[in-house]
């Protein structure tokens, strides 16, 4: 009923932000699990710069130039994405290599990684329940 | 200026100060070896040399101050391992297999140019440089914390 609101589509980034936490902590354990292992290579999550890019070409607007398509099956410049349509991606970064046995993960890295991917997941757990205290002191008010 | 910088800048010292470590103790494992595959000479004694990461362009514009161009900066990195090129320590040993065997230095043997106790002070260095990234971290935690409870609502 109000899904296009302001605090429902906030809640729903949230959420979708807190399954991308969950899903880099899982890619960043078993990074640190594999540490020792000759030839592996580590995994990252892309999700946020992805967004980054929607937002930014979404808000675009009138500067665009319009590429001029005389048949219907010629594919345009910009294609108006929805910001609810973005998925975390996992991507292997196979290109490097950190030690001579063709392993690359680089432990302390990870570990801040985990740090940080802790303390994300703190904020946004913490701004998803005030949203929905905010919403009960509202109706609790009436 | 991002909310992590602090940590990705730590954790940056932190694998500097680890590879010094793995040098180090590289070299005091290595101090007595007097032969090695690459020049068959003795072993020559490794350093890290530490450079800090900068990815912003190197111009300089000539209409904005000095001050303003400088940023906190983004962490260490290793740029290179150097061999240490002073001279090698010669012991009087004749009987040794790689003993020198002609010229004025006859019945010397080159040693590693380590000197162990050296290489002890530098090991407690790093690990001391180690805890204090580790420190950073640690408050920087704590600050985080403390800043999510800013906005936390009672009800």
């Amino acid at each position: 009923m109000f899904e296009q609101s302001g605090m429902m589509r906030t809640n729903n980034l949230l959420e979708r932000a807190l399954d991308v936490e969950s899903s880099r902590r899982r890619v960043i354990s078993n990074n640190i699990s594999n540490v020792d292992v000759p030839h592996f290579k580590r995994s990252e999550v892309n999700f946020e710069s992805e967004l980054a890019r929607v937002i930014r070409e979404n808000a675009a607007g009138n500067d665009r130039c319009q590429a001029i398509m005389t048949d219907s099956r010629h594919i345009p410049f910009f294609i108006e994405r929805d910001v609810t349509s973005v998925r975390p991606r996992v991507n292997l970064d196979y290109t490097t290599s950190y030690r001579n046995d063709g392993n690359n993960v680089d432990i302390e890295k990870e570990i801040v990684d985990a740090a940080k991917n802790q303390m994300r997941y703190q904020a946004f757990v913490t701004s998803l329940s005030n949203n929905y205290r905010m919403m009960k002191i509202a109706m609790r008010s009436i | 200026m991002g909310m992590f910088d602090s940590f990705n800048i730590a954790s940056s010292g932190l694998t500097a100060q680890r590879l010094r470590m793995d040098v180090i103790s590289n070299n005091i494992a290595n101090a007595t070896t007097t032969r090695t595959p690459e020049n068959g000479g003795a072993y020559r004694r490794r350093r890290a040399i530490f450079a800090p990461i900068n990815i912003r362009p190197d111009y300089k514009s000539p209409f904005v101050p000095e001050r303003i161009q400088h940023g906190p900066g983004q962490g260490v990195r290793v740029v290179k391992i150097e061999e240490d090129q002073s001279p090698l320590r010669l012991v009087y040993d004749p009987s040794h297999p790689d003993a020198i065997q002609i010229g004025p230095k006859r019945g010397y043997v080159e040693m590693p140019n380590v000197n162990v106790v050296t290489e002890m002070t530098d090991l407690i260095s790093a690990s001391r440089s180690y805890e204090a990234n580790i420190m950073i971290i640690n408050s920087e935690k704590t600050m985080f914390s403390k800043a999510l409870e800013l906005g936390r609502i009672m009800a």
